[in-house]
């Protein structure tokens, strides 16, 4: 059996459970819970292990997704799910410039960790106070931006749009043909 | 372009950051409120950069405060003075007034030095809206047409993270930033190969420590500081776009759900932490293809 994996991460409420539960064939292995610090005055709940969805190409090949925890801190449980991914995806909020800094630090992280193509997904662009897409990426701390990984829109709703991510995600890792 | 937000959750170190390293030319408007508190800033303030750099603030409560500084010095008397300020179009004033020998190279740094100060208070500030807003074409802001303030420009300028690092060297109270803090556990990595700041030794210490293996802890043990001025100091030198915080601890266990890929963890110089993974995991090009596939197909 071949498995492709694929890691979702970012800060609480950047949309990575309902990423995971959009694309996935199986219902998404749940292990949100009320939350009960500050987040909780504006998400009711948050992952406090890791999300879990598949796709089954055919027999022999299948797509396992992760999400990283919900919390800010890093733990053991982000070092088993990067270690094990082909691929990741960090889901960014754009509207809560206060996240980018978290989610600047998790690029740190997973940057020190491994060294796998990664696509970000801007989420929330539709909402009031969101920024444009290359303050984003700056004050996720891509200055030139030649450099920077490739930057896409992301309905995490949206089964197409979320599809769409992965594909982006995915071609980075098909062989340039040589002429 | 603008960039709006609040300076509760967006601290003014990281938005100097995006300015500099988008070598942004604009005005940033801060507009302290009323929770407010601890700081003796009043009335509305406008920073303005030029390609990352920042180059005059004013408040607007001071009126003409280059000239009203100028005068109190008595370095230019002030007939000249309002003459030369009709004749300065497009150029700063410190600059023109440099260029006529009317002021010295010293008498300006020392007029810049006051805006520096100015800016520096501002760090502290722990409740405001700010609004950063790129010119246009027309060298204008787009809101208002409002142009380059010549008559109250040094002709100085200074890279908007130097200024903030600079800034926080001084702080007394980092109660706004304790969010930011890094862990004591965690350690730092390098953003740059290398800098042009002046760094302080301890500023240096850490950097040159920034390999991601040094827990903050291990440093203010070594340099027999408090740990808490390790921290302000890396939250600084991360601020400025030098270093970033990684964790250093690493717990290994073993997934059960799926099978366990090779370990691509190390005891690195006796701290128990992960490497980075060579893992661009050779991944079957037919697995690729079918993936790629279903997801256009299915969605």
């Amino acid at each position: 059996m071949e498995i492709f994996k694929i890691a979702v991460t970012g800060n609480v409420g950047a949309g990575k459970t309902t990423f995971i539960r959009t694309i996935s064939e199986i219902e998404v292995v749940d292990t949100e819970r009320r939350t009960t610090d500050e987040t909780a005055s504006w998400k009711k709940t948050t992952t406090v292990a890791f999300d879990f969805g598949r796709l089954t190409l055919n027999s022999d090949q299948v797509v396992y997704i992760y999400g990283t925890p919900g919390q800010s801190r890093f733990d053991f449980m982000w070092d088993i799910i990067i270690n094990q991914a082909n691929a990741y995806v960090l889901l960014v909020a754009a509207h809560r410039p206060q996240d980018f800094r978290g989610a600047r630090r998790i690029l740190a992280f997973m940057n020190q960790r491994v060294q796998i193509p990664m696509v970000i997904g801007l989420t929330h662009m539709d909402c009031e106070g969101a920024w444009e897409e290359d303050d984003i990426a700056l004050a996720l701390g891509f200055k030139n931006l030649d450099n920077c990984p490739p930057i896409i829109n992301v309905n995490a709703d949206v089964p197409n749009s979320v599809a769409q991510c992965l594909i982006t995600l995915l071609e980075q890792l098909i062989p340039v043909p040589v002429a | 372009m603008s960039i709006t937000g609040s300076l509760e959750t967006f601290p003014l170190p990281e938005l100097f950051q995006i300015i500099e390293s988008g070598r942004k030319t604009g005005r940033l408007s801060i507009n302290p409120g009323l929770k407010n508190t601890g700081s003796e800033l009043r009335g509305a303030f406008y920073l303005w950069f030029e390609r990352g750099n920042f180059v005059v603030v004013l408040n607007s409560l001071k009126y003409q405060s280059l000239i009203s500084e100028i005068q109190r010095n008595g370095w230019v008397n002030s007939g000249l003075l309002v003459k030369v300020k009709k004749l300065c179009q497009n150029q700063p004033l410190g600059t023109y007034l440099q260029q006529k020998k009317l002021l010295l190279s010293s008498q300006i740094d020392l007029l810049f030095q006051l805006q520096l100060d100015e800016v520096s208070k501002l760090f502290e500030i722990n409740s405001a809206w700010f609004k950063f807003e790129e010119i246009d074409s027309n060298n204008k802001i787009p809101s208002d047409g409002e142009e380059f303030p010549w008559e109250e420009m040094t002709g100085k300028h200074k890279q908007a993270t130097k200024l903030s690092l600079e800034a926080m060297r001084n702080f007394s109270n980092w109660d706004n930033y304790m969010e930011e803090m890094p862990p004591q556990d965690s350690g730092l990595v390098k953003l740059l190969d290398e800098h042009d700041c002046q760094l302080l030794p301890l500023e240096n210490y850490l950097w040159n420590t920034a390999n991601g293996t040094v827990p903050l802890q291990k440093i203010a043990q070594e340099k027999q500081v408090s740990l808490e001025k390790v921290q302000h100091t890396a939250l600084s030198m991360i601020f400025a776009g030098l270093v970033e915080e990684v964790p250093v601890v690493y717990k290994s266990t073993i997934m059960t759900q799926t099978p366990k890929l090779s370990s691509q963890t190390a005891l690195v110089g006796g701290s128990n932490v992960a490497i980075k993974s060579p893992n661009k995991s050779k991944v079957n090009n037919s697995l690729l293809n079918n993936l790629i596939g279903f997801l256009r197909n299915n969605f």
